[in-house]
């Protein structure tokens, strides 16, 4: 069993004694590819600049980004891969993820492998499980292969964007209501609930019986517990809303883009293996920074209504209600956009507020309009961002996300 | 409730005991979350393990060696005296007959760095009465044209491509009580042979080099009656141009010209071998 650890590293430094560092190579499941490969990055994390310890980081690197662009080639996914004569596709392209996974700073070499490991509280690796440290590095390295291809294809992440449309098939079945709520945004609830809502739309709610919307932090909780409950997408979905409805000082139904994020944000802390990236924030800062996200869009939304859309009401471009279901697209929008770092194409926001007769007319009459109130609105949102403290502590992590 | 990840990945790598793996798959039996984890997870490892049994490409190593050497550069790599290194007495045999052994060089003090792995030797030559510098590294990158710094003194040295540099002047008694420290360079630029017309005797050429890091110099060719020169002038330091005073070291063979530089001003090496290679450092 290989152990590298600094006495042995020091040992090899005076060059009294010296010990082969396996690779991944030749390996098996049954002898354990995270106890070998998790020592590899072990003694990564302990000595970087070693270049035996290097060396055999950047092989199990290789294999693993070679392995698993293969790996979402054969479930599906489209990959940016350039067919050239003289190479693999697959290689080249693993080759291009590396350069910038393993990049180095002035200041800092290899960056985004330290501070990840930094962030999730391994400071000390020499101390670590390698059965731990192979967890998450498997997690950072398919996270940053994710992102990357995203950003070749100037597109969603691929994963995201399946499991968002998974959970709206679920949710679009007889047992689940929707309606619009107060800002026009959709609002989902169990169709049993009907009789006893606790907000939403004013015709549909008692006012004696109607309750705030639940916070996305609250809502995350109950996602999170719902999960453990269910064996199944569907219970999932159920037991969220029955969780919600025992919730009682919230509203019983929910906005359905804050859903889909809490799945996706719930997803990822248990159930994707292909590694989307959890945010890692310990959780009191995760609610300063969700207070403060929060409290940025809803001043955009504000400003938003107040210059960008009412120019447009003044010009005669679009109507009052029409604004309003600009500003609930926009609220959706920038939620998205905050809590899972994706969003849909933007039309889709598009046809989500308004009503199906005005779809055909995206093209001709409310492109401009409706990219311009969106893409206000995002530019807005990034600079008050930018001025919340909470996220100024993170900026670097939120830099290329 | 579910099994954690953990679990699963040690289910599937079968290092669960067998009540611990029956539990399991009577849960995967039932939840559709943990079996998609153990089909997506079981997929991932075997692709990882048959991408693990090819043989790396050249690219990918090259790829390697540019991101090893990005990592160093610019480091300031401590070195730390080497404790408890005792040196037998030199083995005297009967064939030596009974001519009293006197060594050549005297062994001043050892530093070490764990990583990377370096030693540095502080040696003195008793025949010349020298004091000299070796530095010892199984990757060449470490030792070879790197710079020495002893920052109490301000005295810098750069080391030959055997890890060697003379000190000029001698040392304060105690050097282990000294700090030491390598310094590695911010760029390396290497030229290879010129090519040349033998019928020209005048001409001067300009050439662009450039690091993936954004380090970018000038190196002009001329050839003159009396000699073949080039002269260097730094354009860009890391994607800056506001980079100060730049220490320069230029090699060819084993002769080297190390100075300082401001920018705009030039620096010139008179070419030892037209047909051999020149190494261009730059430290800050």
């Amino acid at each position: 069993m290989l152990t590298l650890t600094k006495k042995e590293i020091f040992a090899i430094v005076k060059g009294g004694w010296r010990r082969g560092i396996t690779t991944c190579s030749g390996l098996t499941m049954t002898s354990s590819i995270s106890d070998s490969c998790g020592r590899i990055v072990r003694a990564f994390l302990i000595s970087p600049l070693n270049r035996k310890t290097f060396d055999s980081f950047f092989k199990t690197c290789y294999s693993h980004t070679l392995g698993y662009l293969r790996y979402l080639k054969a479930k599906g996914f489209q990959l940016p891969l350039e067919h050239r004569s003289d190479g693999d596709p697959f290689g080249d392209l693993a080759i291009d993820l590396l350069g910038t996974f393993l990049r180095s700073t002035k200041d800092k070499p290899f960056p985004i492998v330290f501070d990840y490991f930094k962030k999730v509280g391994i400071s000390d690796p020499d101390q670590a499980d390698p059965d731990d440290i192979y967890h998450h590095f498997t997690l950072l390295l398919r996270g940053h292969i994710r992102q990357q291809l995203s950003r070749l294809k100037a597109q969603q992440d691929p994963q995201i964007d399946h499991l968002k449309r998974r959970f709206k098939e679920i949710l679009i079945a007889p047992r689940f209501g929707s309606m619009q709520g107060s800002s026009g945004e959709e609002c989902l609830f169990l169709i049993q609930h009907s009789r006893n809502l606790r907000g939403g739309n004013r015709s549909q709610a008692r006012p004696s019986t109607s309750k705030l919307p639940i916070p996305y932090d609250e809502l995350l909780q109950i996602v999170e517990r719902a999960y453990l409950k269910s064996t199944s997408r569907t219970a999932w979905c159920l037991n969220i809303f029955e969780l919600l409805n025992e919730t009682t000082e919230y509203q019983n139904l929910v906005k359905k883009h804050e859903l889909l994020a809490a799945i996706v944000s719930v997803n990822a802390k248990y159930i994707d293996a292909d590694g989307l990236q959890p945010t890692g924030l310990p959780t009191a800062e995760n609610a300063l920074l969700m207070r403060d996200i929060e409290e940025a869009i809803a001043q955009t939304l504000v400003w938003l209504g107040e210059t960008v859309l009412s120019g447009f009401v003044r010009k005669g471009r679009i109507n009052g209600d029409e604004a309003e279901r600009f500003r609930a697209a926009s609220e959706r929008y920038l939620s998205d956009l905050a809590h899972t770092g994706e969003t849909d194409p933007i039309p889709q926001y598009f046809r989500e507020v308004m009503p199906e007769s005005e779809h055909d007319r995206y093209l001709s009459e409310y492109k401009y309009i409706f990219e311009t109130t969106i893409n206000d609105a995002v530019e807005d949102f990034k600079e008050r961002l930018k001025k919340k403290t909470t996220v100024l502590k993170y900026r670097d992590y939120f830099k290329d996300g | 409730m579910h099994p954690s990840a953990k679990e699963l990945r040690r289910f599937l790598e079968n290092r669960l005991d067998e009540p611990s793996a029956g539990r399991i798959r009577e849960h995967l039996q039932q939840c559709e979350f943990c079996r998609g984890f153990c089909e997506n997870q079981r997929l991932f490892l075997d692709s990882v393990s048959r991408a693990a049994e090819e043989a790396i490409p050249t690219k990918a190593l090259q790829l390697a060696d540019r991101l090893y050497k990005d990592a160093l550069a610019g480091k300031i790599i401590s070195l730390e005296p080497l404790l408890s290194e005792v040196s037998a007495p030199p083995l005297h045999l009967a064939a030596d007959g009974d001519k009293e052994f006197t060594p050549h060089v005297q062994n001043l003090t050892t530093l070490c760095s764990e990583s990377p792995e370096i030693i540095l030797r502080v040696m003195r030559d008793l025949d010349k009465g020298q004091d000299y510098l070796q530095l010892i590294s199984d990757n060449p990158a470490l030792s070879a044209r790197v710079m020495v710094q002893i920052p109490e003194l301000k005295r810098e040295f750069i080391t030959d491509d055997n890890g060697q540099a003379t000190l000029e002047s001698g040392l304060p008694d105690a050097p282990e009580k000294l700090t030491w420290q390598i310094k590695m360079p911010e760029a390396v630029f290497s030229l290879e042979p010129l090519v040349y017309d033998p019928d020209k005797t005048e001409y001067a050429e300009d050439i662009i080099l450039e690091t993936q890091r954004k380090d970018k110099i000038k190196v002009t060719f001329e050839g003159k009656t009396e000699g073949k020169q080039i002269s260097i002038r730094i354009l860009e330091l890391d994607g800056r141009t506001d980079f100060g005073r730049v220490k320069v070291s230029v090699s060819q063979q084993n002769v080297s010209v190390f100075k300082d530089v401001e920018r705009n001003e030039r620096l010139s090496f008179d070419l030892i071998d037209a047909n051999d290679k020149i190494n261009i450092r730059l430290f800050q």
